[in-house]
């Protein structure tokens, strides 16, 4: 029995009780990369608690491409195992690349993802699943007690955290934890690519997911190096740029152009004034009869280039075929019998 | 009958060929030497009438050979990756259109696919072309190395081989089947080179005209565009723009302390051309930072069909799920490869699982992906009445 689609297009109606459905399967998606260390121990707590989960389970790790033995260690435990499934990618591709292969095999009506480092706790599954069953479409995990660097992880996190709160108006503390849940329903619609697995939470959102936060437990590294650090501000400062303008416009790019295009217009208006009126005594001058006129006209230029670009877009998101999925928000069917 | 042809060689040809009698004979030889079932693929990128008949008359009766008709000429690249799309074989090999290499050392090249590698490239070595082409050449290759991150010697040959997967996986549309090693070495296939020998030149000597520079120049300008900032373009239209904008706010703010501060005693920026710079710097800058914007829209809306990494295998568990009082689910055999296989493929027959064994498989999620799915066998379609279609996704 598939769970029908089950949300709401507000994201503050509060969670359903009534219509809400047992859950049917569970797949648990787990990208790593070199973790030889780690994983096993991971895997097998793993193992150890989806056996006390009432729903069907899989487990489809992704091997990003790792070097250094990470593979035998899997392939070891996918003999001995009825649920493991193993993706290799040919190269290493990064953490959303893997997560989006681990989406795209994964056959569970619900998705959990996690590192493959050990540092989230298999304990949290059931926590996050009864957060499911309670209505939510996705739940983020929340590392509280983290147990990374202050200096290096934490507080550039937290930064982070509330930027992106801001962006997609949905009120994380920890967007960066990898322990999510996810109805399968939303993931499918939304496009994962290119370093944006922090923000599926406010893609699906944007989609009319009913986003919520529960604590999870979070380990120090027992082994291995973190593959992050400082130093990619400049990538996180334009995906937010760009997941600002997602997450409110990617269905009507005409708005958030034509709303440039309106500021810049009076802008221009401004600069024309400007250009032959006097601020001090409002009368009539006799500037340069170039400067300012250019001035204004290349304002003007500007606001009609970016009613044009939204007009581009628009043509662009209308002649793709593929659009109906795309952006149109998801509404909750509730029947009445 | 698909499965029964080993090797397909793929020829562009842009004249009547008059050695393809030759070609066809040697290479044809060469291949039956190993055993191999071939076929040869020929596009006939626009010849027209009267050549085309000629070129008929040249191949030799009962060669297993295709021919793919252009009306118009479309140029070698798109010839060639009409004629991979085309064919039918296990391995692929592009073979230049006139006899340049020794047609032996195509054993170095199938010996190389069957062993280790996806791709190989053919690398000219000694070359015999004169001096200036070799520069040219020499220094084309280094740049593209240092550009692109993938260092070849040879980019230009008109030997390549390559298995099946690379077509269905990194074939893209456009002027780009020259640069294939490139962008199959990005996505994580084993790319290598092999030495050829060289035998004679019948290209253009000397320099080319302007002309041909300037679009290999876009060409490469699209493959660099391609190959990095693909996903994610405000990053390379982000830090143009944003230089731009900076530029423009330091000549206009130049001009406010001056104002302000009497600095250069030239008085009002109203009546200042610099004026007129500063600004158009910086609508320029915000129209190249919102072209970012408008790639990134088009970029999202097409993810559905686009695909960040390439699965090398899928491996189901290794012991069957046995749900107490239901038959066993079929597991398909463990270990196998699933080359040039992406998940989507795979989906459908993979085995049931365990929590879905009770219900009917697969029904409602799979569908959601339907865009991808159909994807897949498109570019392996052989269809066999020879018809050049550049069209994508009509399995």
């Amino acid at each position: 029995m598939l769970l029908p689609v089950v949300t709401s297009v507000h994201k503050d109606h509060g969670p359903q009780q009534a219509g809400a459905k047992r859950l049917v399967s569970l797949s648990v998606i787990i990208p790593v990369f070199n973790e030889r260390g780690s994983i096993g121990s991971l895997l097998a707590d793993l193992e150890a608690t989806l056996d006390t989960v009432p729903v069907g389970a899989e487990v489809v790790v992704v091997d990003d491409g790792s070097d250094d033995g990470t593979q035998e260690v899997l392939e070891q435990h996918r003999l001995g195992s009825r649920r493991l499934r193993v993706l290799r990618l040919r190269r290493n591709f990064g953490q959303t690349a893997a997560m989006a292969a681990g989406f795209h095999a994964a056959r569970g009506d619900v998705f959990i993802t996690m590192d493959g480092d050990g540092q989230n706790d298999p304990g949290d599954i059931p926590g996050l699943l009864a957060d499911l069953e309670r209505g939510y479409d996705v739940v983020s995990g929340w590392r509280r007690q983290r147990a990374d660097s202050f200096v290096k992880r934490r507080l550039p996190s937290q930064a982070a955290n509330r930027l992106l709160s801001e962006i997609t108006g949905v009120r994380l503390h920890d967007f960066g934890c990898t322990l999510k849940a996810y109805r399968a329903s939303f993931i499918r619609r939304v496009n994962l690519y290119s370093d944006m697995h922090r923000f599926i939470p406010g893609l699906a959102a944007a989609v009319g997911a009913r986003v919520a936060e529960r604590e999870v437990n979070h380990h120090p590294r027992r082994q291995g190096k973190s593959k992050y650090g400082l130093g990619r501000t400049y990538k996180l400062l334009t995906d937010m740029v760009v997941l600002r303008m997602l997450v409110r416009f990617a269905g009507q790019p005409l708005h958030y152009f034509g709303l440039l295009a309106i500021t810049t217009f009076g802008l221009a208006l401004g600069l024309t004034f400007l250009a032959f009126v006097d601020t001090t005594s409002l009368r009539l001058v006799n500037y340069s009869t170039v400067v300012m006129p250019a001035v204004a006209v290349l304002a003007f230029c500007l606001s009609f280039y970016f009613l044009m670009m939204g007009l581009v877009c628009e043509l662009a998101l209308r002649s793709n075929p593929a659009r109906e999925g795309a952006h149109a928000p998801m509404a909750r069917l509730e029947v009445w019998s | 009958m698909n499965d029964a042809v080993d090797v397909s060689a793929v020829l562009a040809l842009g004249d009547d060929c008059p050695e393809l009698e030759e070609i066809i004979r040697q290479y044809g030889a060469e291949f039956a030497d190993r055993g191999l079932v071939h076929e040869f693929v020929l596009v006939l990128d626009g010849l027209g009438d009267q050549r085309t008949a000629r070129l008929k008359q040249r191949i030799p009766p009962g060669a297993p050979v295709r021919l793919l008709h252009f009306n118009q000429p479309f140029g070698e690249e798109r010839a060639l990756a009409c004629g991979y799309r085309e064919s039918r074989g296990r391995l692929v090999v592009s073979l230049p259109g006139y006899l340049q290499l020794d047609p032996g050392d195509i054993h170095l090249v199938l010996d190389a696919l069957e062993s280790r590698l996806d791709l190989v490239a053919g690398w000219r070595v000694p070359r015999v072309d004169p001096i200036a082409n070799r520069l040219q050449s020499w220094l084309y290759n280094r740049a593209m190395g240092a550009f692109t991150g993938v260092h070849l010697h040879d980019l230009n040959c008109g030997l390549t081989g390559m298995r099946r997967c690379i077509i269905d996986e990194v074939l893209v549309e456009g002027n780009v089947s020259r640069f294939l090693p490139v962008l199959a070495h990005r996505q994580g296939f084993r790319v290598g080179e092999v030495r050829v020998r060289h035998l004679r030149e019948r290209g253009r000597q000397g320099f080319f005209g302007m002309g041909v520079y300037v679009r290999r120049l876009l060409d490469v300008v699209a493959l660099l565009f391609l190959t990095r900032f693909t996903r994610k373009p405000l990053r390379f239209f982000g830090m143009a723009g944003g230089l731009c904008v900076l530029a423009g706010l330091g000549i206009c703010g130049y001009l406010y302390l001056d104002y302000v501060y009497g600095l250069s005693q030239l008085g009002d920026p109203r009546n200042r051309s610099s004026l007129v710079i500063g600004v158009a710097l910086v609508v320029l800058g915000v129209i190249i930072f919102s072209n970012g914007l408008v790639a990134e829209i088009i970029i999202f809306t097409n993810a559905r069909n686009v695909r960040d990494y390439t699965l090398e295998r899928e491996l189901p568990p290794g012991l069957p799920p046995a749900p107490p009082g239901l038959p066993p689910a079929p597991v398909p055999p463990a270990g196998r490869r699933t080359e040039g296989r992406t998940s989507a493929g795979l989906a459908p027959e993979g085995h049931a699982e365990p929590s879905e064994a009770g219900s009917a498989p697969g029904s409602k999620p799979h569908d959601a992906r339907k865009g991808e799915e159909s994807r897949a066998p498109d570019a392996t379609a052989g269809t066999g009445d020879g018809s050049p279609r550049g069209k994508r996704g009509t399995p």
